[in-house]
């Protein structure tokens, strides 16, 4: 029996095939968060994906880490797990060495930005928000970056679908290009807090809408309202499709 | 006079107790070890440490104490004597009596600390003396014993500090920063999860802690041991025993900041023995307001200057 | 960034209302993060009541508009009459299509109403010309995603000529505020069955 020579032979050694380990992946869904006069709100969708495949219609992301503060970190759905854990146990150790103190929402933002720029070469993929009541009972939303680049705001989204959704804020929580009717466009609509069901409506809104476009938004919303009685879980259905 | 009568009592209970007995590793000497405490001395010698001056101070009376009284368990700092004690923090904490005297006083509007410099020659430059220091702008710290280890303790108090705040955009809790150096007080041995040995014996020197945070002024006293109690007024070093009786005699919960500054410099004037002035004493306070103030000297001879005018306001009264 | 569809930056958006549509663009113009030109439109009008927006590469967008121009004017020679906004949707995607494997850079939306019926007509291509029905908005440019969500949220059928304009016009402003490349002034025609009416928007300038 003779071995035909084919041209594939040396194509296959010609080229060297490089493999890489990827530390990352990307799981979609996004996050969403609100500070109102006396209460904040954290909102995430329940979608969990890996490439085109929807992995989970139901995996909670947002999460009661202690002393009335939320937290969610979403991106790569690992980084954003090991960092919640990561925060809960910080929690834990601030209450054995500081007398049982209340973590105050600024210094859980502070102790954030360390948790993310300790891995500043390696960092948790994932945009992170926060949001509680700060130390005169407003509600307070804190956002970062993957390092840990930090800011109190009125409202950010995060993840797959924050490009639809933030500009969407802006217009509706900041009223950003509003402006008095009869002023030419020279006075600006007055800033104002918006109430909880105004500020339910809006999260609502924004995810039915970011479910219709992108394809990673969707199955559930879960939102975790903070006010100084507590914190309250509401879940609504979003599009399965 | 109470001095020479203690000195008595001390030689005598000496003569009483029973001499050290040899060790052996036979675990009939260690049960007969056990049997015969001759601890007593120590004991003794501890309760007696009480000077008033420095001139009476003898240190050879120390040192043949000292010498009488060491065993195998002086050598390991961190070896238990089969009673449970650890003879080198024990020592340590003797140290702190030969210091100067430092006194903290806490009152509802904020904490007085006060101490005693003793400029050992019209040459010296008294001002070089320090010792009352900033931990943070709301946290301060005066100190007796072995000063210089003392700068350890406020560098590593000063990073706790500044790394609390830095982590949680918060100033640290009086009581946090107290436990955190009383932590470091125990780093002459290995710690439990492998942490090095840090240094090769125990500090030499107590702190009085005064600070302010959300829960009130407060004072804490911290010792080479690593234990540390909170206080209202709270005096350390060799004019101490005295001074803590003043104190408890003095003290009470609606003392004024300025009554406060007032009595502590009266208690140094006491337990002194050079003329008061801003040279050899110096205070410090911590309020909300103001956080930590060392006082300028002009301030402090100003202090004193009232302080000696009601004196002898008072002396004459009782005249 | 060396994509070429967003070197220079831009967007455009196009809504359907009540016997009515809208269409509009920002004004800038960029390399990469530089900002050349604040009067750069990228909406064009062909006949009275048809409209080609194009963003995209910006040679690609001069190129294509002469280019339609041409067409357009042919297409009026021939037929002597003015084209229907399918017609040049038409000649829009097969003129793309030409250039299957050597494409323009461009992400034209095409808006207007029938020149007889005066029914609303928008739609959108990709670079190649597959078109893109829409019944409600099309959305284009480097503010896409911004635009989607704005469009998607404030969006509702039916609206009047001055709701059109006011809803179009938050949504091309708060899409473009969140996008660098893009801004720097706006342009909003509404087009209603005897009216055309441009409006240029004040917008932040950075």
């Amino acid at each position: 029996m003779t071995t035909i020579a084919s041209e594939y032979g040396n194509e296959n050694n010609s080229v060297p095939i490089e493999h890489r380990f990827n530390p990352y992946s990307d799981n979609g869904g996004t996050v969403l968060g609100i500070a109102g006069e006396d209460f904040a709100i954290l909102a995430g969708d329940t979608r969990i994906v890996s490439g085109y495949n929807i992995d989970s219609r139901y995996e909670p992301k947002v999460f009661d880490v202690g002393d009335n503060i939320v937290m969610t970190a979403n991106g790569f759905a690992a980084d954003g797990a090991a960092l919640i854990d990561r925060f809960k146990s910080a929690f834990k150790w601030y209450k054995f060495d500081n007398n049982n103190k209340k973590l105050t929402i600024q210094s859980a933002a502070r102790y954030i930005q360390h948790l993310l720029y300790g891995k500043r070469f390696f960092p948790f993929y994932v945009s992170t928000l926060i949001a509680g009541l700060d130390e005169e009972g407003k509600g307070a939303v804190y956002s970062y970056d993957p390092v840990g680049s930090y800011e109190r705001e009125q409202c950010r989204a995060g993840g797959a679908a924050a490009s639809l959704i933030m500009p969407f804020l802006d217009n509706q929580v900041n009223f950003k290009n509003q402006f008095e009717p009869g002023s030419d466009g020279r006075v600006k609509k007055p800033l104002r807090y918006l109430s909880l069901e105004e500020v339910l409506a809006l999260v609502r809104d924004a995810f039915t809408s970011a479910t219709e476009r992108h394809i990673q938004v969707g199955d559930g919303l879960e939102v975790l309202i903070v006010t100084k009685d507590g914190i309250k879980k509401v879940y609504y259905p979003l599009k399965r499709d | 006079m109470r001095e020479t009568d203690k000195h008595k009592n001390k030689i005598k209970i000496r003569k009483e107790s029973k001499p050290p007995p040899a060790f052996s590793s036979t675990i009939s000497s260690v049960q007969q070890f056990h049997t015969n405490p001759p601890r007593t001395i120590l004991h003794t010698f501890r309760a007696a440490t009480y000077y008033h001056y420095l001139h009476i101070y003898k240190p050879h009376i120390h040192t043949s104490i000292m010498f009488l009284t060491r065993s195998e368990y002086d050598r390991g700092v961190s070896t238990f004597s089969p009673e449970g004690r650890l003879f080198q923090v024990e020592y340590s904490l003797e140290a702190i009596k030969l210091g100067s005297t430092a006194i903290g006083i806490l009152t509802s509007e904020g904490v007085i600390l006060g101490v005693e410099k003793r400029v050992t020659s019209p040459l010296l430059e008294s001002s070089s003396i320090e010792k009352i220091v900033e931990i943070d702008s709301h946290i301060g710290c005066t100190m007796s014993g072995l000063t210089a280890d003392a700068r350890s303790m406020i560098d590593h108090a000063r990073v706790s500090c500044l790394t609390h705040n830095l982590y949680y955009d918060e100033s640290m809790q009086v009581e946090s920063l107290t436990q955190s150096v009383c932590d470091l007080a125990l780093r002459f041995g290995e710690g439990a999860s492998g942490e090095k040995r840090l240094m090769s014996r125990p500090f030499g020197v107590a702190l009085l802690i005064a600070g302010i945070d959300e829960k009130g002024p407060q004072l804490y006293h911290a010792e080479p041991s690593g234990t540390f109690y909170k206080y209202d007024a709270k005096a350390i070093g060799l004019g101490s025993e005295g001074a803590q009786t003043e104190l408890q005699n003095e003290y009470h919960k609606s003392l004024t900041l300025k009554e406060a500054e007032l009595l502590a410099l009266k208690i140094l004037k006491q337990v002194m023995e050079e003329k008061l002035d801003c040279k050899n004493a110096q205070l410090a306070s911590v309020t909300k307001e103001g956080g930590f103030k060392v006082y300028e000297d002009e301030r402090t001879d100003a202090l004193i200057k009232e302080l000696n005018e009601t004196t002898v306001d008072e002396t004459a009264e009782a005249l | 960034m060396s994509d070429p569809s967003s070197i220079n930056g831009g967007c455009a958006v196009a809504m359907v209302g009540k016997d009515c549509i809208a269409i509009a663009c920002d004004l800038r113009l960029g390399n990469q993060s530089l900002s050349l030109a604040n009067n750069f439109e990228k909406v064009f009008p062909f006949g009275d009541k048809t409209f080609l927006g194009l963003t995209g590469l910006a040679s690609d967008v001069l190129t294509l508009k002469e280019d339609f121009r041409l067409k357009h004017n042919l297409y009026k020679l021939r037929e002597e009459r003015e084209i229907e906004p399918e017609t040049l949707a038409n000649l829009v995607s097969s003129s793309l299509y030409e250039r299957r494997f050597g494409p323009y850079f461009v992400g034209p939306i095409v808006a207007g109403l029938h020149s007889k019926t005066n029914k609303p007509f928008i739609c959108g291509f990709d670079l190649i010309g597959c078109i893109d029905f829409a019944k409600d908005f099309i959305v284009s440019g480097t503010a896409s995603d911004q635009l989607y969500g704005m469009c998607e949220s404030l969006y509702e059928p039916d609206l009047e000529p001055e709701d059109l304009f006011e809803t179009i016009s938050q949504a091309l402003l708060n899409a473009v505020d969140r996008d660098a490349l893009s801004g720097w002034g706006a342009v909003v025609y509404i087009v209603t069955k005897d009216k055309v009416v441009k409006r240029v928007l004040r917008t932040r300038q950075d």
